[in-house]
């Protein structure tokens, strides 16, 4: 048996790094059976440490360290694929779920629905799907996971099953509320969207905007006021039309 | 090292200081291409005989020292202080891109040298660069990444050989 606070070839995504000392790197990682962790990886920044594929984020890796508290030491660092080179508007998507997960999830609180979450939306990203689309699944899984997660197939209050053709409005904590048909509201849920996202199924197009609005909402209460930077920049390179 | 000055050489201690706070106070950014220079303009950019048609994109003013001191290079630089890095707040406008576009935007320019780190972080901000270029009109090159000198195929690490490969040239 290994000794305490050692863990061996645990899988793990790289979501940040941080400089530390001369040639080292803090490293954010999040793990299916330990949840978001810091680890210390000594001389990683140093051209032929073996511990430098572990700065690489989006990659998945198999890694080792030992300690426990707050900031274990990284032992080793294994890639299970290439590097990838995402750029632009799918570069940006990848590092908002990064950012999510660092602003949301505390370190040591394990959420194995999370981290498959986040695997799963990467790998569709990084294939080429719908970014848009996937972060939608991603967010709700997020929510899900972290014990907010929301009813899309009945009304919020009665419990009626949703109405494919009617709208509704989305309140954060409690759930979605019938509109009076024919109602015009600008962040109007439709019931064909809310019940595609509860059976995962494919968004059409046209519900993409509508999703991305509801599930800014459901976020916002746990993000506070703090603005997401990742969500700062995209708006900013938007402007430019440089984030496509 | 403070021991060792206060013991036995303090007057070099005092040089040591005297110079120190001289550039730190003297020492500011090139107006031109933001590398680290005690004057307004830096001596690469002030320099007549560099060639205007090219600027080499960096990340660091280290970056500069290490092109100058082993290729034959002779055009201008742009250093951008960083890399784009969304969790940490860096964007277009903390590396300086405004200035670079305006750069770029002159008629003499006609070759951007994308040199930032073959690292996620550096690959989009060449990335982003580039677009940026192609929008100027300017022709954008991407430094190669490949197997050291002198190194052993066996011995490199699988993505650099990736890479190398991806990137192979004719030859003869």
């Amino acid at each position: 048996m290994s000794r305490p606070g050692r863990v061996e070839n645990e899988p793990a995504f790289a979501l940040h790094h941080y400089p530390y000392r001369d040639t080292s790197a803090l490293v954010e990682l999040i793990t299916p059976g330990f949840g978001r962790i810091g680890v210390v990886a000594r001389g990683a920044r140093r051209p032929k440490s073996a511990l430098r594929v572990a700065l690489g984020p989006f990659r998945p890796l198999a890694v080792s360290w030992s300690g426990r508290g707050e900031l274990r030491t990284l032992r080793h660092a294994e890639a299970g694929g290439p590097p990838v080179f995402p750029t632009g508007r799918r570069l940006l998507s990848l590092y908002y779920m990064n950012e999510l997960i660092l602003r949301l999830i505390a370190r040591d609180d394990p959420h194995p629905g999370i981290f498959h979450a986040y695997s799963d939306a990467l790998a569709a990203i990084l294939a080429g799907d719908s970014d848009s689309a996937s972060l939608r699944y991603f967010e709700l899984r997020l929510l899900d996971g972290l014990g907010y997660g929301l009813d899309l197939s009945a009304e919020a209050g009665t419990g009626r099953a949703l109405d494919p053709e009617a709208s509704y409005r989305f309140v954060p904590g409690e759930g979605l509320i019938p509109l009076p048909p024919g109602a015009g509201h600008k962040a109007a849920v439709r019931g064909r969207m809310a019940l595609a996202l509860a059976n995962g199924q494919e968004l059409v197009p046209q519900d993409l905007e509508g999703a991305r609005l509801m599930l800014r909402a459901a976020l916002a209460p746990l993000l506070g006021e703090k603005p997401l930077r990742t969500r700062a920049l995209l708006a900013a390179l938007g402007k430019k039309g440089l984030a496509q | 090292m403070a021991f060792h000055l206060l013991e036995r050489d303090r007057d070099a201690g005092l040089r040591l200081a005297a110079s120190l706070s001289a550039a730190m106070e003297g020492i500011g950014e090139c107006s031109r291409c933001r590398m680290f220079t005690d004057s307004e303009i830096c001596v690469v950019c002030a320099d007549p005989s560099r060639d205007v048609a090219a600027v080499c994109i960096v990340e660091t003013p280290a970056d500069v020292m290490a092109v100058e001191q082993s290729t034959p290079y002779r055009g201008r630089y742009f250093v951008l202080m960083g890399h784009l890095s969304p969790l940490d707040g860096i964007g277009p406008a903390e590396l300086g891109l405004e200035r670079l576009e305006t750069i770029l935007g002159r008629e003499e320019v006609t070759e951007a040298i994308l040199a930032t780190n073959p690292t996620v972080e550096g690959e989009a901000t060449a990335r982003f660069i580039a677009d940026v270029c192609q929008e100027k009109g300017v022709r954008a090159t991407r430094i190669a990444h490949g197997v050291p000198v002198g190194g052993e195929l066996e011995f490199v690490d699988s993505g650099t050989l990736a890479h190398a490969f991806a990137g192979r040239q004719t030859i003869g």
